[in-house]
């Protein structure tokens, strides 16, 4: 793990301004991520967490401040990182075969070499044998792996993650968050993680940024000095993440109180 | 942003662009509408002079006057007339049968079920299908197509209304049965209210399709109306005559679709406090 | 073993019971289906065996035909080739028409679908000619191509057109915001986003304007035929209207029913088995 900075984002400012309301979604935002990071924004609704990722993945623009991606300005859209989004994404109109492989086609990767990263990439997610099923036909915890898949398949320099466990079910959240740490060991590729769990947040990551209600700005960011590899099942119970977790949600408790829901 | 003097927490600025955009974007649409409608037309000014015999496609200036001949000696407003009466009429007596029909056949459940294959295939005929059959029985007066538009409207609404009455939930209708209501009362509180939504809402294809039921009856065989205007001048090739009349059709579906806009506005505002 | 053996009747007793419970249900919904269709049954023959009678006795035969006169008139038709003939010219139409009109339509519909500010230019014309009854072009098309085929095929097009194009547009325009960012990360080309998301997106939306239109393109065909031309299922149904042949009307009117009702079943299908690509719930 070098020392660089991957994502420096300097005095940043987000304005939304429609016909009837000018909203300030994140006001003077100073981050750096470092290559290897597995980074956590955790924060309330709406205090911009998941602004602050479409902007580094370049899908929109800062009002005021800039972000940098390995020392350039990020202007337009971010192809170096990939982006796992909240809601499925997936193409209901491919099969899981077809949806994994996408990548692979937009890059042009030759049709003979694709087959074998695509099955490598669908055993990784535990989705053998559901190769030529339609989204239609997985449940949501499929689909999520399937969108996992997709975005792993390329491997792209840095991973943006937005509340991907969000609308699952405690126990396959924790399954999912352990094959991401399996992923992780083997990759190290820098992952910018957003939950609203800091539970999560404290398990999964090496470095936590509490975020305040909108606008959003930086209240706290802690470095989590738990070892690794990491047990998700059982880390809870550890008195290091207990600690942890007190200390972080003394912080983030506040914002939370401050009218918007968590 | 590289200017310094922008302060980042103020939103003013920023509003001020975007309202300016906003306007920007408005104005361009109406240049863009404007300049639109002037080249079309220009343009078959210029076609039908330079390239294609105006017999074919006629011309811009043709037709204005020919239209602007028809308005002022008068000679169109009988037609414009007898479609309007032909559509008004017939909606009305098709809305009525309808009513009755669907209210008098919707609450017997087996007479429905009974009747039920035979008003599918009913409704996969088309009623202007029936046009030459109307204009044998009633000659080429107002009669054939007022049927005509009748049993279009019908058929439009009696089956969105059937079926919308069967599918009253039989859950209210027992909960009232169980608080004793009499047949009467569960008519006028649950089957009525519940009708009456399905009607309006085929209300909104019926109007359309009485226009459309309206000329076809005129273009088969009529001496009066629009469509009677269109397939007179098409049997004498006149192709000017036929594009006059088609505007004039064009005002006239344009007209029935605002009034169309303008009456769901009305119940819709009275639904969405009742929601 | 005493109570062993009143334990055994009493099991044996049981299933008897349950048979009986169950036969008495079952008949009653049985016994109704079987009533309803006899009733149509009735229904049907009581009307046909009506219709019959009062036929020549109380209503002059030129007015209401005959069920036994159309079944002859049906028979001729059939039996002359006159009818396979003329149906012949209207699919032919129906056909051709669908073809030119869908590929336009989705043409045209995606080519405005790029560009907000020039589908909103032309939005008032748009408008202005949704308001024409596409059927009262038809006289128009006899001008320019005569009372033949073409002219046929040129309504059916325009019909077509008009309903398939407002979803081809929509369809393409409000592709989901996700599916292009996420296209937009992995670095797709348009061209990419296009035959990869926009195309099949929308393609849903097609099929669901293809089955409101090809009806409606069996019925343009025919009403083309009826104001004017000398062939096709409308030709016969007009040319029996001014021979006074009632039967005759009838005939082309049922067997247009017919073609409409397994039109739709097959077009049911068809969406039936395509649903499973296109939304995910």
């Amino acid at each position: 793990m070098t020392d660089e900075n991957v994502i420096e984002v300097r005095n940043l400012y987000k304005w939304f301004i429609s016909k009837n309301s000018d909203v300030l979604a994140l006001e003077s935002v100073n981050l750096d991520i470092q290559e290897g990071d597995f980074v956590s924004f955790v924060g309330p609704s709406g205090c911009g967490k998941s602004t602050l990722l479409n902007m580094i993945a370049g899908l929109q623009m800062p009002t005021a401040g800039f972000i940098r991606y390995k020392g350039e300005d990020v202007r337009e859209v971010n192809t170096r990182v990939g982006y796992i989004t909240q809601h499925d994404s997936i193409f209901p109109w491919r099969t899981v075969e077809a949806n994994v492989q996408l990548a692979l086609e937009i890059k042009q990767v030759p049709k003979a070499k694709r087959a074998e990263t695509v099955k490598n990439m669908i055993s990784l997610v535990g989705l053998e044998g559901f190769e030529k099923s339609y989204p239609s036909q997985l449940s949501g915890g499929m689909r999520k792996r399937v969108g996992l898949a997709r975005t792993l398949i390329y491997k792209p320099e840095a991973l943006l993650l937005d509340e991907p466990f969000g609308a699952l079910d405690a126990q396959l959240t924790l399954t999912l968050q352990d094959e991401l740490l399996r992923i992780w060991d083997k990759t190290h590729t820098t992952m910018i993680f957003v939950t609203h769990d800091l539970g999560e947040a404290i398990a999964l990551s090496n470095k936590v940024v509490v975020f305040t209600g909108r606008p959003g700005k930086i209240k706290l960011t802690r470095e989590i000095d738990i070892p690794r590899p990491r047990d998700v099942f059982r880390i809870r119970f550890s008195a290091k993440f207990g600690a942890l977790y007190e200390e972080i949600w003394g912080s983030l408790k506040e914002e939370v109180g401050k009218g918007e829901e968590l | 942003m590289d200017n310094q003097n922008f302060d980042p927490l103020d939103p003013g600025r920023l509003r001020q662009e975007f309202r300016r955009q906003i306007k920007f974007h408005r104005n361009l649409v109406i240049f863009l509408r404007i300049g639109v409608g002037i080249s079309l037309l220009g343009l078959w000014e210029l076609v039908s002079r330079y390239l294609i015999d105006p017999f074919w496609i006629s011309r811009p200036m043709h037709i204005i006057t020919r239209l602007w001949d028809w308005y002022v000696t008068g000679f169109f407003f009988p037609h414009l007339g007898a479609t309007m009466l032909e559509i008004g009429v017939g909606f009305f007596i098709g809305l009525a049968l309808a009513i009755m029909a669907s209210l008098l056949l919707g609450t017997r459940k087996e007479l429905a079920q009974v009747l039920d294959p035979f008003m599918m295939a009913i409704w996969s005929v088309p009623g202007i299908v029936l046009g030459p059959l109307f204009i044998l029985y009633f000659g080429i007066g107002f009669t054939a197509k007022i049927v005509l538009v009748a049993v279009t409207v019908f058929f439009l609404i009696f089956f969105n209304t059937f079926n919308g009455i069967r599918e009253v939930d039989q859950e209210w209708i027992d909960v009232l049965h169980i608080m004793g209501a009499k047949q009467r009362s569960i008519f006028i509180k649950v089957i009525l209210p519940a009708s009456a939504l399905w009607i309006f809402s085929s209300f909104k294809n019926a109007i359309p399709y009485s226009l459309v039921a309206a000329v076809v009856g005129e273009l088969i065989a009529s001496q009066r109306g629009i469509g009677y205007l269109i397939q007179d001048a098409s049997g004498v090739m006149d192709t000017t005559g036929v594009f006059a009349a088609l505007f004039n059709l064009m005002l006239v579906g344009l007209f029935l679709n605002e009034v169309v806009e303008q009456a769901e506005k009305r119940i819709l505002h009275w639904r969405t406090s009742r929601q | 073993m005493e109570t062993f053996s009143v334990g055994v009747e009493k099991a044996a007793a049981a299933p008897t019971d349950l048979a009986k419970l169950r036969k008495s249900s079952l008949p009653s919904f049985y016994q109704r289906h079987v009533k309803i269709h006899l009733y149509r049954f009735i229904l049907v023959l009581f009307l046909l065996v009506a219709w019959q009678v009062v036929a020549g006795r109380l209503i002059p035969v030129n007015w209401i035909a005959s069920p036994l006169l159309v079944a002859k008139t049906a028979w001729d038709w059939i039996a002359s080739g006159i009818l396979f003939f003329h149906l012949k010219i209207t699919f032919i139409e129906m056909l051709v028409g669908s073809l030119l009109g869908a590929s336009a339509a989705i043409a045209t519909g995606f080519l405005l679908s790029s560009s907000r500010l020039l589908a909103e230019a032309l939005l008032p014309y748009i408008s202005a000619f949704y308001g024409i009854p596409r059927i009262a072009l038809a006289p128009l098309f006899v001008i320019w191509f005569g009372i033949g085929i073409v002219s046929k095929i040129a309504l059916v097009t325009v019909v077509v057109f008009f309903l398939v194009f407002f979803n081809a547009f929509v369809g393409a325009r409000d592709v989901d915001r996700i599916y292009l960012d996420t296209m937009r990360v992995m670095g797709a080309s348009k061209w990419d986003v296009f035959t990869k998301v926009t195309l099949p997106y929308s393609a849903g939306w097609i099929f669901v304007g293809l089955k409101f239109a090809l009806p409606r393109a069996l019925i343009a065909a025919v009403v083309g035929e009826i104001i004017s031309s000398n062939r096709g299922l409308g030709y016969l149904l007009e040319e029996s209207g001014s021979m006074f042949d009632v039967s005759g009307i009838l005939v082309a009117v049922f067997v247009l029913a017919i073609l409409g009702v397994l039109m739709n079943m097959a077009l049911n299908r068809l969406e039936a088995i395509t649903n499973r690509y296109r939304f995910l719930d």
